[in-house]
């Protein structure tokens, strides 16, 4: 089944239980209201550098991959997440290609410690996942925003624990985001939205990343 | 949410003046307070309100301004990180670990952070969890490894790395040595022999797990460092205690010990509210995402009795 089918499946399943439809109505209804998705980083503006420990205990620096090429910015709420899943595989699916084109694929989750390979698409990119401790690269990208009261209750009755998890008591979350930032840091494609059951498709980063190829000299 | 958001709440969570605090952060009044609506929005409530000429946090924008901080402050120092690490020396990064705990723990990430840092310094004191908070505290240290005890410094940061386990340090021909487990009965009647004076981690882990269980033990306090104690368990002068994440010597086996207070968690320490400089952001960074599992042996599938 194709991506985008895959992810309106996990959709369907997930909204038939009221408890978790009502949770999600709620978040994405707040984070509409408030203009969250507004306040990310846009096509055209300067991505914050940063350098962050991967899954792998290695640290990764963004101005070492744009040295290599293009980089693939997308940001996931954990393993926890059956849509991040969706999208990881879909992106381990695109590395070969995503490669192919010159560019670097990073994945920023809030999660720290065995929760960052605790999955096994996870265990695949490991290498490519990165742990954004404390949420300062989220916040940096505008794509941070606080799990409401009711997202929050739904979470801790999943025995989904983003305290213990993130190792700290602030419930941040990101919206789940991707980014295609060009060899001279400047964003050149941003998918964000604050519906978390809707991702950027993997296949149109990949066009992206052939178009700046061409591009190239 | 946005940065400078966050570093406009912050600056009126210290000035409580919308004036004052559009001053510090170079902006119009109304620009900070448009900004400030934006947030309230987003986290759902007010975060201060106005009585007569003062200004006072809510309930809400008390409960959010130290999540706020440190995201902020982890913001902040991951952008000096990423500019600074190639460019400028820093100070040495001046860590503590816990006597309790084996030295190697921390090597990997410190082996990172030298590939990585020009001029990468760092020092590696050794003392007891209560002479490292002392000197975190008096800005002496900037992070610690500690073993979990009672009395930790409530301004202390920590953060669990893992779960370890006491185990019992045997010869391999000794009965222990064939079993999984130790039941702490069976320790009863044998001649433990325990690193440091009576105060130490290991020797009150032996205290708790004698007193709950309700066993005598013949537990001897050496003085002597856990590498001595060791030779003296190779040597058939006795038993001895071990948490599961230490290199085993060689010629000797671990056995873990099936009893709660034989368990105790591994954390890393830093100050709270003091700015992290690029060196120990990094550093705790580092040590948070690791992945520890393993890090204890077997220890962490033992149930205890």
């Amino acid at each position: 089944m194709s991506f985008k089918g895959d992810l309106d499946k996990i959709r369907a399943d997930g909204l038939s239980d009221a408890r978790i439809e009502a949770a999600y109505r709620a978040l994405v209804g707040h984070l509409g209201r408030a203009g969250t998705a507004g306040q990310a980083l846009k096509v055209g503006s300067a991505m914050p550098p940063f350098m962050l420990p991967n899954a792998v205990g290695r640290l990764i620096a963004s101005d070492e991959l744009l040295a290599k090429g293009p980089l693939v910015v997308t940001f996931f709420r954990g393993s926890w997440c059956p849509y991040c899943q969706r999208t990881l595989e879909a992106l381990e699916e695109a590395l070969p290609r995503i490669h192919a084109a010159g560019a670097e694929l990073v994945a920023l989750t809030p999660d720290t410690g065995a929760h960052l390979s605790d999955s096994e698409t996870a265990g695949h990119l490991s290498p490519q996942i990165l742990s954004d401790v404390d949420g300062a690269v989220g916040l940096q990208f505008g794509v941070l925003f606080r799990a409401p009261e009711i997202y929050r209750e739904l979470l801790a009755g999943l025995g989904t624990d983003l305290r213990e998890r993130h190792g700290n008591e602030g419930w941040f979350l990101p919206m789940p985001a991707s980014f295609v930032v060009d060899q001279t840091g400047i964003v050149r494609y941003a998918f964000v939205n604050a519906d978390f059951t809707l991702r950027a498709d993997p296949e149109e980063i990949v066009q992206v990343l052939e178009g700046l190829k061409s591009e190239r000299p | 949410m946005e940065l400078f958001q966050v570093r406009y709440f912050l600056a009126l969570t210290r000035t409580l003046n919308f004036t004052r605090a559009a001053e510090t952060c170079h902006v119009s009044q109304p620009a900070l307070t448009r900004a400030i609506q934006r947030l309230e929005e987003e986290l759902g409530g007010p975060l201060l309100y106005r009585e007569r000429s003062q200004t006072q946090l809510t309930a809400l924008g008390r409960a959010m301004a130290p999540h706020l901080e440190a995201a902020y402050a982890a913001a902040e120092s991951a952008a000096a990180q990423a500019t600074a690490f190639r460019t400028r020396a820093m100070p040495p990064l001046r860590l503590g670990i816990d006597e309790a705990l084996s030295p190697h723990l921390p090597m990997p990430v410190l082996r990172e952070l030298q590939a990585h840092m020009k001029g990468f310094e760092f020092s590696l004191a050794e003392g007891t969890a209560e002479d490292l908070s002392e000197r975190m505290l008096g800005d002496t240290l900037d992070s610690a490894l500690l073993a979990q005890s009672d009395q930790l410094a409530e301004r202390l940061n920590r953060w669990t790395l893992f779960e370890d386990r006491y185990a019992v340090l045997c010869l391999p021909d000794h009965p222990f040595a064939r079993s999984t487990v130790v039941e702490p009965a069976a320790l009863a009647g044998q001649r433990l022999l325990l690193p440091g004076n009576s105060g130490s981690h290991a020797g009150q882990a032996f205290d708790r797990i004698a007193a709950q269980s309700g066993i005598d033990l013949d537990a001897r306090h050496t003085g002597t460092s856990e590498a001595a104690v060791q030779q003296m368990v190779a040597a058939g002068l006795g038993l001895s205690l071990s948490a599961m994440h230490r290199p085993l010597p060689a010629g000797l086996v671990a056995v873990p010990i099936a009893h709660a207070a034989a368990q105790f968690k591994i954390l890393v320490t830093a100050v709270a509210g003091r700015p992290n400089g690029p060196g120990l952001g990094a550093f705790l960074k580092l040590m948070r995402a690791r992945d520890w599992r393993g890090a204890a042996g077997a220890a962490s599938h033992v149930s205890n009795h």
